[in-house]
């Protein structure tokens, strides 16, 4: 694939390629929260007690939650400026930080769960649960990807395309706080 | 055993993996086709029992119309028109190795494949597959008690969003490889239509898929997780189905129609000798009609019940976009004046689906009315219509590229003699079948209605379904010629060259069949496609490109 990446036009290195992919997976995942956040403005239109219902959630654990991932973006955001030794802890910050927003909403999902709380308690519960769920899945996916990382960059082995890895994740990681966003003002904003 | 493992079912070339797409396509297109066969024989003969059947009733007859449409969107119109196609032309129209991302590619195929066996495994659960049509709306779709369906409709739904996951990938693929891996000189202003409408298809793919996918989930969490996204009595909205459906559905059919009519722009300008008329206004027309596919979405729920204020926006939007499909269809019909017309069977099926496709478009434009669709709505006419845009674009506008290609993707010639015969059964049949059911759908005729005579009123129809029945049966049974003629030339065909057809584009630079790694020099492209110059010996093809070797 050599003689590709020099006197093309329109033509990049095929390390940049993941990252005009990566674009285009982040647009059909905008479409897919998009789709299903308007979807819950559609349902929460003709609810009566979504307020009420919104009022069993926990701003604290939301204010937490959202504190983590931010952070989780920061230190992914220190980690692409460093050189690859001196990422690996950012990596391993992001990821903890990832955990940890995991942890966390999944002791809030129990709590919810044992006060009765349920997806087939009312729309709102409903669409709170898949929402956040869905988005939790795109959390695991992202710490699972922070840990791939940590250990390919620890093991040391000369890798020319991690630096556009790290940016890539970086750019999956700012997506994944944009869609939490949306959610904070969907379902705590009342 | 390990070489085949290795050369086809592990392959990463692009081009092994457009034939297995074209596979898949083929071998769901027989399973779709013989459910048209089952509905078209119980609404000829009703509760007479189908040859190689036996009776069809009313819950099979569902199922089989379900699987029908879901077929044939999903599982024929896609895998060809962008897989096969999409996947076996890009890069080498773009003067690329491959795809951007192979292994992407591989898994895409496998995804579609793993999607098309859990849609056929539905047929053999117990209560049988999804039954509420291919738009499966709540809350008839929902509960088992409307119409017996358990199980095969999650495994409708698991297929659909495997399908949808299979095709969002290969969208990338496409986009990144179209849009950053061309060779140079092939700026963006001489990339060949086909390859700008497969990008435009690809791109209203990835903004339109998101809302069903979710819809799909919320709907699962319907059926098994007590939610009531969907359910009245549990909060919810069955409405909300059919706008985050047709909110999808109808950038669906643009997916579907755009690289049709891309294979269209390729097939006419090589066989009218010169360039596509309106080259510019083509591909802004293309832009507009993705733009506003966004904003037509309801006027498939004119009568769902929804507020009827959004009738007239909905209804404005719907008649502004025929206006840059109408651009497109008179950019093809100007690109036949002043043309050195050759005669050859791709060419017969690209008149045939512009002729065809026409008829269709305008007939959508009645439906986009809101009183007008207020009789038509649910009739025969909806579905004349939608086989006038479906079938051209996915069975003429396929077999165009069929015969236009085959020489670059199997080194052979295809008889153009059986392809006339091809042509002209396929063709007549077609129209013989759809034409009269736009009479039945004025006079009421609803669809999706097992036994029609059931209903007085139309009993007198049933000469209308016998013509269409036998007409349906002959569509069918021509498809025998393609099969004979596609195998007879495998086996002992005329060997093809690299451009049989004269063509300009990148694609007629390789061998026939293009090797491994499709360009064997450097390709450096130095005009715009479709550029024909008269000489002595009649209207020669000026190539995109000229070969130099690596420095």
């Amino acid at each position: 694939m050599n003689h590709d990446e020099h006197n093309r036009s329109g033509s990049l290195a095929s390390r940049q390629l993941g990252i005009a992919g990566l674009y285009w997976f982040l647009a059909s995942e905008a479409a897919l929260f998009g789709g299903l956040c308007l979807a819950v403005v559609y349902l929460r239109a003709g609810s009566g007690d979504w307020s009420n219902a919104a009022a069993h959630l926990s701003p604290g654990t939301a204010i937490v939650a959202t504190v983590l991932l931010v952070s989780a973006a920061g230190f992914l955001r220190k980690g692409s400026t460093r050189d690859a030794h001196g990422s690996v802890p950012w990596l391993l910050g992001s990821l903890g930080a990832g955990l940890g927003f995991l942890a966390l909403k999944t002791l809030d999902f129990h709590s919810h769960w044992t006060e009765g709380f349920r997806p087939e308690v009312s729309v709102f519960w409903a669409s709170y649960f898949l929402l956040t769920g869905l988005h939790g899945l795109h959390v695991a996916a992202g710490v699972i990807v922070c840990g791939w990382l940590t250990g390919r960059i620890w093991r040391r082995q000369a890798w020319p395309a991690r630096q556009v890895w790290v940016w890539g994740t970086r750019l999956y990681w700012y997506f994944v706080d944009a869609v939490w966003l949306s959610l904070l003002w969907l379902f705590y904003l009342r | 055993m390990r070489a085949f493992l290795r050369e086809w079912v592990f392959s990463l070339d692009h081009k092994v993996i457009g034939k297995q797409y074209l596979a898949i396509g083929v071998a769901m297109a027989a399973i779709g086709a013989f459910a048209a066969y089952i509905m078209r024989w119980q609404l000829a003969f009703p509760n007479v029992a189908a040859p190689l059947y036996g009776l069809v009733d009313p819950g099979p007859y569902n199922a089989w119309l379900t699987l029908h449409g879901t077929i044939m969107m999903f599982f024929v119109a896609m895998p060809i028109l962008l897989g096969a196609f999409g996947n076996f032309l890009i890069p080498l129209m773009v003067g690329a190795h491959d795809m951007a991302f192979p292994r992407l590619n591989r898994a895409s195929v496998w995804i579609l494949f793993v999607a098309s066996v859990v849609l056929v495994a539905s047929l053999f659960v117990e209560e049988g597959p999804a039954a509420a049509g291919w738009t499966n709306y709540a809350p008839l779709s929902i509960d088992p008690m409307y119409t017996g369906v358990g199980i095969g409709f999650d495994l409708w739904l698991v297929a659909v969003f495997l399908d949808f996951v299979s095709v969002l990938l290969s969208g990338l693929n496409v986009l990144t490889t179209a849009l950053n891996m061309r060779a140079p000189g092939l700026s963006l202003g001489r990339l060949p239509l086909f390859v700008w409408t497969q990008v435009v298809a690809a791109v209203l793919f990835v903004f339109s898929a998101g809302p069903l996918m979710g819809a799909i989930l919320m709907m699962l969490g319907d059926r098994h997780l007590g939610t009531g996204f969907f359910v009245v009595e549990r909060g919810g909205a069955p409405l909300l189905w059919q706008h985050l459906f047709w909110f999808f559905g109808h950038p669906e059919v643009y997916v579907i129609l755009l690289p049709a009519l891309g294979i269209l722009f390729e097939v006419f300008a090589t066989f009218c000798r010169r360039p596509v008329a309106g080259y510019r206004w083509v591909l802004g027309a293309l832009w507009a009609s993705a733009g506003l596919s966004f904003l037509v979405w309801a006027h498939h729920m004119f009568v769902s019940g929804m507020s009827v204020r959004l009738a007239l926006p909905f209804s404005i939007t719907t008649i502004i976009i025929s206006v840059p499909f109408a651009m497109v269809v008179f950019a093809l019909i100007a690109t036949l004046r002043e043309a050195a017309l050759e005669r050859s069977t791709a060419m017969l099926f690209a008149l045939g689906m512009l002729a065809t496709f026409l008829v269709g478009g305008v007939t959508g434009i009645f439906l986009g009315s809101p009183a007008v669709d207020m009789y038509l709505h649910d009739t025969y006419f909806v579905v004349a219509h939608f086989h006038y845009t479906l079938f051209p674009s996915v069975v003429l506008g396929g077999f165009a590229g069929l015969y236009y290609w085959f020489p670059k993707m199997f080194g052979r010639m295809l008889d153009e003699s059986l392809g006339r015969w091809h042509f002209w059964l396929t063709w007549l049949s077609f129209h013989a079948v759809f034409l009269p059911l736009f009479v039945a759908g004025t006079r009421g005729h609803m669809r999706r209605v097992y036994d029609p005579t059931q209903y007085e009123f139309l009993q007198p129809l049933l000469p209308i379904h016998r013509i269409a029945t036998v007409a349906a049966l002959v569509l069918l049974a021509s498809q025998m010629v393609v099969v004979w003629n596609v195998v007879r030339t495998l086996w002992k065909g005329q060997r093809a060259e690299g451009n049989p057809w004269g063509g300009t584009t990148l694609e007629w630079a390789t061998p026939s069949p293009p090797p491994a790694e499709n360009f064997m020099r450097i390709v450096q492209v130095t005009r715009a496609p479709y550029g024909y110059e008269q000489t002595g010996s009649g209207v020669q093809p000026l190539p995109q490109w000229v070969e130099r070797d690596a420095p």
